[in-house]
């Protein structure tokens, strides 16, 4: 399922995370954009940026699972919520700074990651997939019904997030806190991919059997998977937590779980670029079809009622037609051009 | 590579020239021209409360219409208004806030609603300084800490639990009373369900109390819980026709209490219970359309007048519309008060000072300073399913505790 | 009265049950033959009604008349779409597949909202609002009918699977269609009847759950409760998905009665995911599912 890297010539080369000088310096003006991106857009798209960062990083923590160990949950929003709520309640009663409540985030729901992960251990498939769905309700219920810790609907809020001394009180500085942690989850992601722990994860995807029988320990990488990538959730979960300030538990619903599988699935299956591009695919879409359509809606508004199921048709349709069009996902659609430009002028 | 350049370089251009669509001209205050007053509501238009969006935008639209070509705009500016998509969803209300104050600069917010997104906005609302004017979410948080630049205007349920007990123990003089409160699990079910508590406890009286999740169609262990447990009379908070679904489940099993339904539940869909709707009782703070008091008759023409005589039939026969057109109405009052000289500042100085406002029977609107909650006197009406109508049985009257 | 509350809680949530197992076959049918988990199932249950609604209110049908007109064009709908949308995936990664049917979901539930609206609307049900006492519990004739109906439905495709030559090619296109084609069995057809039948399935579902309650966009929603039915009874036993539907279905209801004072209200709806739960740690294949073997 995996789209294979092509214009590789050589094992070494393999195993570098940046295959080419090209892709490096194309990376790099990458990141300057990034960088510079606060400066020369609004405070809205300095929002939106970083609530695409968010999503890039625990889309990533979920191709670990699902892309590369083959391992599909729907309960995944669930453990951002874990994270979220921890940061939450450490921040918010007992006076943690931003700096521990994170990580800290990050280890309870990896530690909700190890105990989900052992029952569900001989469970496949389907049988799999609905029974982290109901982890992702019983957790939703819980974080409704624990009103003393989590304030049930009415929220729970955060307070302005320190940094080195540094206040993070406007979006955009907290956009660089975001910027740095995606990149630097791509960046381990790449690398975990390219180990022997990465190469192991992929064996039980592809046939678990036989990655036991060439001495792939199942036990132990399944529940590496979960762990590494519920972390990642609960991280990803507690920055979502501090941008928004104020969290209440329809953040966290089977719908974000159903999201974020889209965004790996969109993309292409584990690849590291297109959870990226599946991240900010479907975070942007959204967006993107509001900013048409309410226009629309402000100058008709006697349309406006047609324009919001329209919108939720042009949702549908565009993720049928891309995936239609290129089952591997929008990191197949970029291999495609890739490969139709490299030969040019030539048709072979 | 090249090619990637190239993509991502038009990515860029789409990106900035979104960013670029901002309305506002340079004066004095934020959304303020010579000639235009814009403002900025979010909608839910495709979510699970599109029918509300619905409703909403087409009151703006006729506000709109009515202020600009038949008053003539305030002190020489015209009204608009920019709508943005939230489908009920805490975040999307986060962007879309953003989104009206810094890309569309809008001077105020008008018209917004739904407990879970106005929650997500607070902190906000405070950073910006933004009038947001009124929402009509169900939470006390709305109101209490008052904000400087909230408004709220809606029903309070926790108001109408404490007049249920009232109303059972002073007018009907009910004996052997067993209250009992039936309510969707949120916010608003809970401040029900604390309304009823505070005013049993007033008349020493035990309260039984059934929840259920919000999307939850099956209410049968409900009504057998309440059933079993004897209740006599029971307070409902939740939506209309999951109302109609309880009192035929109540019907099924045997369980005959009196009900009282919430602000929400007056409403045309409690009518596909049928004749079980018949004599229960009902807390609204809204004038009816069949009382033919002056402001509906206003309300009727200019609906009627400026969508057309097909199109207003729906939102007129929305009997929550006053809750959307009687804040309206003060908003004129304020911006015609204010005079040329208009900023968000002086807008929230004038809301809080308007007294006695005349909605025309709509309802009563009132604010002052540190007094963000818009709405202290409701009726108790009662159902009648066969002309399908609620009419008042009580005159106005607020809750004997605060 | 104790055991009096009980039979009630039992018999409505065997009525509610009927109606989860009905979605929860739509399910399992396209997934025992195309290996496909359909996310549009609920929205097609959604359609289903909200057809049936139309025709009988627009055209003032009968009911009956109606119904079984919204049966055929559900059926004729789904095998359009399984042509148009799901076949040209054929061969791809399941997981893509399984995403454009999420789509699917998108494209149909915006549809709705864009012919019939948001709002709730009153389903014209045929059944007379008043309860039939059975042994002391009250239960109403659309109720007794949703049972009967999905008694029935067991019955037909259990004899469909079992004796009629189309229900055998479904059972070999779903043990392995690579070989059921090589041995002449029309593997495309399959796949379109299957989707034509769990569209079936999905309306008649949608209708009864309309009767109890009334109609919405989102009713979809409800058709979640029949992931944890499909995967109690087991993912590819078409009794499982009834008797899981009517398991969730009783414990629900009895949970929501004995429990909130414990665990808090909305119990009933999350009862369903601990039974999964519980099951799933004895069980790894559900109760009737059959275990697969795997060689390498």
């Amino acid at each position: 399922m995996a789209v294979t890297r092509f214009c590789i010539r050589s094992y070494p080369q393999d195993l570098k995370v940046f295959p080419s000088p090209a892709a490096r310096i194309s990376l790099v003006w990458l990141l300057l954009f990034l960088l510079g991106l606060p400066f020369f857009s609004g405070k809205y798209i300095t929002f939106v940026a970083a609530v695409c960062g968010v999503s890039v990083i625990s889309a990533l923590g979920l191709n670990i699972l699902t892309g590369y160990t083959g391992l599909i949950s729907l309960g995944h929003a669930a453990f951002m919520g874990i994270g979220a709520y921890t940061a939450a309640a450490l921040a918010n009663k007992a006076g943690f700074p931003f700096l521990a409540a994170l990580p800290l985030a990050g280890l309870l729901a990896a530690a909700t990651g190890a105990v989900v992960g052992i029952p569900t251990l001989r469970l496949r498939g389907l049988y799999l997939v609905v029974t982290t769905l109901a982890f992702e309700f019983i957790v939703e219920h819980i974080i409704y019904h624990w009103e003393s810790m989590t304030q049930s609907d009415r929220g729970i809020s955060l307070p302005t997030p320190d940094l080195f001394g540094y206040t993070l009180d406007t979006y955009e500085s907290f956009y660089y806190v975001v910027l740095v942690l995606a990149v630097a989850t791509a960046l381990f992601t790449k690398n975990l991919a390219m180990s022997r722990t990465g190469r192991a994860l992929v064996a039980i995807r592809d046939r678990d059997i036989a990655a036991e029988i060439i001495g792939v320990h199942l036990a132990k990488y399944k529940i590496l998977a979960f762990v590494v990538s519920s972390f990642i959730a609960g991280i990803a979960g507690a920055l979502y937590a501090y941008l928004l300030g104020l969290i209440s538990p329809d953040h966290f619903t089977f719908n974000q779980s159903v999201l974020y599988i889209a965004m790996i699935i969109v993309g292409g299956m584990g690849t590291v670029m297109g959870s990226i591009i599946g991240a900010v695919f479907m975070v942007l879409l959204p967006e993107v079809i509001n900013a048409i359509s309410s226009p629309i809606a402000s100058a008709y508004p006697i349309l406006s009622p047609r324009i919001g199921a329209v919108s939720v048709i042009v949702y549908g349709l565009v993720i049928i037609l891309f995936l239609l069009f290129e089952p591997n996902g929008l990191y197949g659609i970029w291999i495609r051009i890739k490969r139709y430009w490299k030969p040019w002028p030539f048709t072979y | 590579m090249k090619k990637n350049r190239f993509r991502f370089t038009i990515a860029i251009v789409c990106i900035l020239a979104l960013g670029a669509f901002s309305t506002a001209g340079i004066c004095a205050e934020v959304g303020v021209t010579d000639d235009k007053i814009l403002f900025g509501t979010f909608q839910d238009m495709s979510g699970p409360g599109a029918y509300l969006g619905k409703q909403v935008t087409s009151a703006l639209t006729v506000w709109k219409d009515w202020v600009n070509d038949d008053l003539g705009g305030f002190h020489g500016r015209k009204v608009d208004f920019v709508v943005e998509d939230m489908k009920y969803d805490p975040v999307l209300t986060k962007t879309a806030f953003t989104k009206l104050v810094h890309q569309h600069k809008v001077f105020a917010v008008i018209m917004v609603y739904g407990s879970t997104p106005c929650t997500a906005i607070l902190d906000d609302i405070k950073k910006e300084k933004v009038p947001v004017f009124p929402t009509a979410a169900t939470t006390q948080n709305m109101y209490d800490p008052p904000i400087r630049y909230l408004f709220w205007y809606a029903c309070s349920d926790e108001d109408n639990g404490i007049m249920m007990v009232d109303y059972i123990v002073n007018d009907l003089k009910a004996k052997n009373v067993k209250l009992g409160v039936v309510y969707q699990d949120d916010e608003w079910g809970k401040s029900a369900l604390k309304g009823v508590e505070i005013g049993a406890k007033k008349y020493g009286l035990k309260v039984d109390s059934a929840g259920y999740k919000r999307g939850t169609k099956n209410l049968n262990p409900q009504a057998m819980r309440m059933k079993a447990k004897g209740v006599t009379h029971c307070f409902y908070a939740g939506y209309a026709p999951v109302y109609a679904a309880l009192l035929q489940e109540a019907n099924k099993v045997g369980w005959k209490p009196t009900f009282f339904g919430d602000y929400v539940t007056v409403d045309p869909r409690t009518f596909m219970a049928g004749d079980l709707a018949d004599g229960h009782y009902h807390f609204f703070n809204l004038g009816m359309q069949h009382e033919r008091v002056p402001g509906w008759i206003q309300m009727e023409k200019l609906f009627t007048e400026k969508l057309g005589a097909e199109a207003a039939k729906e939102p007129l026969s929305w009997r929550l519309m006053p809750l959307m057109w009687t804040p309206l109405l003060y908003l004129n009052q304020a911006l015609e008060e204010i005079g040329p000289d208009l900023t968000r500042e002086k807008l929230v100085d004038k809301l809080e000072s308007i007294q006695n406002f005349d909605s025309g029977g709509l309802g009563k609107i009132q604010f002052g300073p540190n007094m963000r909650k818009g709405n202290h006197e409701y009726r108790i009406f009662k159902c009648d399913a066969k002309k399908q109508q609620f009419v008042p049985v009580t005159d106005w009257r607020q809750p004997s505790l605060k | 009265m104790g055991f009096e509350i009980l039979l009630q809680l039992t018999v409505t949530g065997l009525a509610w049950g009927s109606v989860y197992a009905c979605i929860a076959l739509g399910f399992v049918l396209i997934f025992k033959s195309t290996d496909i988990f359909n996310f549009a199932q609920p929205e097609l249950m959604m359609l289903g009604a909200y057809m049936a609604f139309a025709l009988i209110t627009l055209f003032k049908l009968p009911f009956i008349v109606g119904f079984i007109f919204a049966l055929v064009m559900m059926a004729a709908i789904a095998a359009l779409l399984e042509m148009m949308v799901v076949r040209p995936m054929v061969g791809e990664p399941v997981l893509s597949v399984i995403m454009v049917t999420l789509g699917l979901a998108n494209v149909l539930r915006g549809l709705t909202g864009l012919v019939w609206g948001y709002e709730e609307q009153q389903f014209p049900s045929p059944f007379p609002d008043d309860p039939i006492m059975l042994f002391g519990a009250a239960i109403n004739q659309a109720e007794i009918y949703t049972i009967v109906a999905t008694a029935m439905l067991l019955t037909i495709f259990f004899l469909f699977f079992k004796y009629s030559s189309s229900g055998i090619s479904m059972r070999a296109t779903a043990e392995d269609a690579k070989t059921a084609f090589l041995m002449g069995i029309n593997v495309k057809q399959v796949f379109t009847a299957s989707w034509a039948i769990a569209a079936l399935v999905a309306t008649i579902a949608g209708v009864f759950l309309a009767s109890f309650t009334f109609l919405e966009p989102i009713m979809g929603h409800t058709g979640l409760k029949a992931l944890p039915a499909m995967i109690l009874g087991g993912l590819d036993s078409v009794v499982g998905a009834i008797i899981g539907g009517l398991i969730i279905g009783v414990v629900e209801n009895l949970a929501g009665f004995y429990l909130e004072d414990y665990l808090g209200s909305g119990i009933n709806d999350i009862a369903a995911y601990v039974i999964v739960l519980i099951v799933m740690m004895v069980r790894p294949y559900g109760l009737f599912g059959t275990k697969e073997i795997e060689r390498v």
